[in-house]
Order: C-alpha cells, then sequence, then structure tokens
C-alpha cells in the first residue's frame, strides 16, 4: 500500500515536470518565434528596443525642429545631421512646417550650427551659420513650393531689425521670390545692408551674398554703392564688389555703361575695371553701341583703358557659380552676330577715322574678328 | 644613454639633408616627353593683365577648351585678362600650335575664398580655378582626361606637376615636378605636398595621376608655390571642380 501510494506520487511529481517541462519549452519557442519576427536585428534584445524607439520619435515638423535645436545648443550634432534635418523639413507637410518655422523665428532663440554661408543651385543654401538662417531659408524655399506668403512677412518684418547680415541675405532672397517685382523696397534694403558699418567692417558670408540683389534689380545706380568698396582698402570687399560689378554689366549693360558715362568720376581710379563693364555691350544694339561710342570720345578716359576695352570685346570673362537669385552664365558660345556686329563698328570707326588714338586697337579688333 | 644620444643626434645630423635631398624641384621635361600625350596638351599662357603681361600655364581638357588657374584669368585690380595666347607644347622658341581665347571663365563669385581669407591665405585657393575657350582647336582636337577623386592625390597613386616656370628657367620649356609624398587637405579643395616645389610660371598647369599604367589624368590644377618652407599647392578637382569643367568646359 505504502508502495502503490508512493508510486503514484512519484507518477504526479513525473507528471508535473513533464508538464513543467512542456511548458517551459513552448515560452522558448514564442519567445524565439516572435525574435525571427524581425530578420533585419541580430540581438535578441534590439526588438524591444526598436520598437519603444519607433514608439517615442515624434517626427513633426515641431518635434524635428525641438530636437535639432536641442543638439545645437548642446553641441551634440553628428555630421550629416543637419542635412538629414534639411530633408525630413522639407519632406514635412509642408503647412505644419512653415508654422512650425515661423513660430521658431518669432522666438528670437538661435544656436550655432558650425556650417558656413553656402549658397547651392538655384539660391537654395547648402551651409547655414546658425539655426534662425537655417530656419530662413527653409522657409524660403517651401513657401515658394507653396506659392504662400509667410516667408515673405517673416522676412519683411526681419528688414525692420539689423539682426544679421546673413539673416538679411536670405531675407532680401525671400522676398524678391515672393514680390519680384517690389524693386523700391529692394534696392533700399540692400543699400542698408551694403552700409551698414558693423557689417562692412566685418563682413560675413551672407554680406557678400546678398550683392547679387543688386544684379537681381539689374540696377545700375548701384554702380555708387559699389564703387567706394572697389577703390577701398579692404581687398577682400574689393574683390566682392568688383564681382557684382561685373556681374550687373553682364545683366544691364546698356544702364550700365550710361550710368558710368553720366557719372565720370566713377571708377575712375580702376581704369581697367571700368574698361571690362563696357566691354559686356551687345554692339548689335544701336543704343549699345551708342553708349560705347560715347566712351570711347570721352577725354576723361586714357587709351590705355580704351585699348583694354576693345581687346575684351573679343574675350568676354565671365564668374560662374551659384547665387543667391540671379542665374549662373550660360556655358553656350558667343553668338556669331556678336563678333560680326563687332567687326561692322570697327570697319565703320576705321573708315570715318572716328577714334584717331585707337586706330591700332581697331586694327586689332578688325583682324581678331574677320573670320 | 649618451651614447644612445649621440648616436640619435648623429642620426638627425645624416637625416636632415637626406630629408632635404627628399624635396622635388621643378625640371626640365625634355622635348621628346614635351610632345608625348598627354603632355603635349600642356601649354605656355601669355597674357596681359592691366598694363603688363604676365605668363601662366595650362591643359587642354576638350576640344575647345583649357582648364586653368583663375588668377591666371582675372584680378581685382585689373579686372578680366586679355590677349591670352595658348602656346601648347612649347619646347624653347618652337610652339607646336599656338591660339588665342575667346572666352574666359573664374570658377567663383562673391564669397569666394579670396574674398574670406586674404590673398596669402591657403584657403584663397581653395576656388582658384579658371577656363578658357577658344573658337579654333588648341589640341588639334585631341585633350588631355581629367578625373575628380581626391584619393589620387592623397594615396599612393603616381603624381606629376607640370608647367612653364619662369622663376629660374626661361618660362619656355615644360617643366616637372614629381612628390615623393602624398598631398595633403589644407582647406577645401586646396591640397599641399611638402616634398616639391612649384615655379612661378607653373599656375595652372596640371597635377596628373596614375589610374593605371600608360593612363595618366588631370586630378587637380597647380596654384600655389613656396620655396621656404618647400611647399606646393594644388587646387583639386572635387566634386564642384568637375562640375565646372563638364559644364562651361565641355565642348
Amino acid at each position: 500500500m505504502k508502495n502503490s501510494r508512493f508510486a503514484g506520487l512519484l507518477t504526479v511529481v513525473i507528471l508535473l515536470f513533464a508538464v513543467g517541462f512542456w511548458l517551459g519549452k513552448k515560452r522558448q519557442q514564442t519567445t524565439a518565434g516572435k525574435i525571427s519576427d524581425r530578420p533585419e536585428t541580430s540581438a535578441s534584445t534590439a526588438p524591444q528596443a526598436k520598437s519603444h524607439t519607433v514608439a517615442v520619435l515624434n517626427h513633426s515638423p515641431a518635434a524635428l525642429l525641438a530636437r535639432l535645436f536641442d543638439k545645437l545648443r548642446s553641441g551634440d550634432i553628428a555630421p550629416g545631421e543637419l542635412d538629414a534635418f534639411r530633408r525630413e523639413l522639407l519632406d514635412a507637410d509642408p503647412a505644419l512646417a512653415i508654422v512650425t518655422m515661423v513660430k521658431f523665428l518669432a522666438t528670437g532663440q538661435d544656436a550655432l550650427t558650425g556650417e558656413s554661408f553656402i549658397v547651392g543651385k538655384d539660391g537654395e543654401l547648402t551651409g547655414t551659420p546658425t539655426m534662425r538662417a537655417l530656419m530662413l531659408d527653409l522657409l524660403g524655399r517651401l513657401c515658394k513650393q507653396t506659392r504662400t506668403d509667410e516667408a515673405a512677412t517673416v522676412s519683411r518684418a526681419l528688414l525692420e531689425k539689423k539682426t544679421s547680415a546673413d539673416e538679411w541675405a536670405l531675407a532680401l532672397r525671400n522676398v524678391a521670390w515672393s514680390t519680384p517685382n517690389d524693386r523700391t523696397f529692394l534696392a533700399a534694403k540692400t543699400r542698408e545692408l551694403i552700409h551698414h558699418e558693423p557689417w562692412r567692417q566685418q563682413p560675413s558670408g551672407g554680406y557678400y551674398e546678398a550683392f547679387d540683389v543688386a544684379v537681381y534689380l539689374r540696377d545700375a545706380s548701384f554702380v555708387s554703392d559699389f564703387s567706394p568698396l572697389v577703390q577701398g582698402e579692404d581687398k577682400n570687399l574689393q574683390r566682392s564688389a568688383a564681382v557684382a560689378l561685373d556681374r550687373l554689366a553682364e545683366m544691364a549693360p546698356l544702364d550700365v555703361m550710361n550710368y558710368l558715362n553720366t557719372n565720370p568720376a566713377e571708377l575712375a581710379a580702376k581704369p581697367f575695371l571700368r574698361a571690362d563693364y563696357f566691354s559686356k555691350a551687345d554692339l548689335t544694339q544701336p543704343p549699345q553701341r551708342a553708349a560705347m561710342e560715347t566712351y570711347l570720345a570721352r577725354p576723361d578716359v586714357a587709351n590705355a583703358e580704351k585699348s583694354k576695352m576693345l581687346a575684351v570685346l573679343t574675350s568676354p570673362g565671365s564668374f560662374a557659380s551659384d547665387t543667391l537669385l540671379t542665374t549662373p552664365p550660360p556655358a553656350d558660345d558667343e553668338p556669331p552676330q556678336r563678333a560680326a556686329s563687332l567687326h561692322q563698328a570697327a570697319t565703320d570707326w576705321l573708315k570715318t577715322n572716328r577714334f584717331p588714338t585707337l586706330t591700332k586697337p581697331l586694327l586689332e579688333l578688325l583682324s581678331s574678328t574677320a573670320q | 644613454m649618451k651614447s644612445l644620444i649621440k648616436i640619435t643626434a648623429a642620426l638627425l645630423v645624416l637625416a636632415a639633408p637626406m630629408l632635404a635631398q627628399d624635396v622635388s624641384y621643378p625640371a626640365p621635361y625634355g622635348a621628346t616627353l614635351t610632345k608625348t600625350f598627354p603632355y603635349s596638351m600642356i601649354g605656355q599662357l601669355i597674357f596681359a593683365s592691366g598694363a603688363n603681361d604676365y605668363q601662366g600655364s595650362g591643359t587642354v581638357v576638350q576640344k575647345h577648351s583649357v582648364l586653368t588657374a583663375a588668377h591666371n584669368v582675372w584680378d581685382s585690380d585689373n579686372g578680366w585678362s586679355f590677349n591670352v595666347d595658348f602656346n601648347r607644347a612649347r619646347i624653347g622658341a618652337e610652339v607646336t600650335q599656338k591660339t588665342t581665347a575667346s572666352k574666359l571663365y573664374v570658377f567663383g563669385g562673391y564669397q569666394s575664398q579670396a574674398n574670406r581669407y586674404g590673398a596669402d591665405s591657403a584657403r584663397t585657393f581653395a576656388y582658384d580655378l579658371g577656363g578658357l575657350r577658344f573658337r579654333t582647336l588648341p589640341g588639334a582636337g585631341s585633350f588631355a582626361g581629367w578625373k575628380s577623386d581626391v584619393k589620387l592625390i592623397t594615396g599612393d597613386s603616381y603624381n606629376i606637376g607640370l608647367g612653364y616656370g619662369a622663376d629660374t628657367h626661361s618660362g619656355d620649356d615644360l617643366l616637372f615636378v614629381e612628390p615623393s609624398l602624398s598631398f595633403y587637405k589644407t582647406f577645401s579643395a586646396f591640397y599641399e605636398n611638402d616634398s616639391l616645389t612649384f615655379e612661378g610660371g607653373m599656375s595652372g598647369g596640371p597635377v596628373f595621376a596614375e589610374l593605371k599604367p600608360g593612363d595618366l589624368r588631370i586630378v587637380g590644377v597647380i596654384v600655389a608655390g613656396s620655396d621656404t618652407p618647400p611647399s606646393g599647392g594644388i587646387r583639386a578637382l572635387t566634386a564642384n571642380g568637375a562640375t565646372f569643367i563638364s559644364t562651361y568646359l565641355s565642348k
């Protein structure tokens, strides 16, 4: 009896062990099954961590912006994160992104990004030195897509205060994108930027790039704004202003020639640069040919300057770069009509001996345009 | 211990001239090689800037196009260079082919590195690419290949820099210089090499890398040089430089 009771008890214990072992095995298989549902992970703890992260990360524009701002403030930003942020914000719901950026800009908060002010294709920045500049760039780009005026509104308000030259450059671009015909406002604000002494003393990337607004406006009266910079002591400003004048003359040759002819003192100290600004002329256009003839007849201009201008006519130069508002120069060859018109003008001037002191450079022009 | 210091000092004394000898200085490349492709695509540039004439170098990179340094093409005092003649494969008084540029390009805008860092800064030269276009064919229809890959100057590839140096040479013969060390990045697209020097007039000349035996490609343009300390600076053909060439020098 004792033996049978002991045997029964043993059977129950064995059964309990068997059931326990089976249940345990089943639980292990279930866990393994869950892991194998996520083939992209290798560690058994990864699925939990991953699902936890996905649940917490908020990809709304506001959350994206807040996360980036925190990282910039703490200096905890990894290479490539700013570019990723740009892409994510530009891919987000535009209306939400615009509202978020407008709100952020209203706070006045800012952080350095470590980037330089770098203009890329179509005036879109590939580098922005501050968080606010980044916001102004992206806001302008999004509003250009959605054809809404939030960026212009924010930018106009910003242009009432001297925040920074980088912000002003972007604000001017945004206003020009939104209301291209508001030339008076754009010209006045661009002049304010150029002549603001603290910015001129320590020019930032945006300060230089904002010169493109004058070129975009094709406003020859900016010659008098750039001329003192070209003739100043600061080599950096000299160069930037000379480039801006060159591009302005390329965009608005007749206006620039007329301006220089009616303001003979402008650029008198930089004769070889001034010569370049006349060399952009298209002599197929009678008013442009007339402006050039006025220049060639000027007694205050030395023959060396005029000779250079005539030489450059046959090999014009262009600056190739991405700019805030204007398009890069074309890569096409000069049209044959241009050479033909130069040849015709040289022939006419030599035949009538119109510019007797320029016979030699005119003969060279004739020769180089003969084909 | 004392003897160890003595030995080390003696080794250093011996090594100093050896290290100095490692610096490569420009030397004539010779008539045969000057006329051998792709070196035959290199030419001497003679141009006027303001009231003076200057000299530089360039390389034919497309049927109608020559790659050079921007400072051969424009400067902020005198503006655009003019009467830009390209004397290809020149050897002394003998010029294989002479052509005159009809269009000039500078790769740079309002805010080039020259603006931001001053004329003497290494950073000045980072955007220093210029281009020339010609109505006639400056390379008689041939042109040298190029490649945008900085590993070809920072790695183990064979490099050679060439140009028409006019400091201690006549300026009418093609000079070459071969670095014994790799180039290293100084800033942006500006790379330097302390195992060579360039002579004035070599500016705009090519730095070739050998991709495989006999396949030499332009990977940079000579833009700066210094004798003390010996160093040569080039503008590497990075991605934006490649875009400049393929946009404006593609014909």
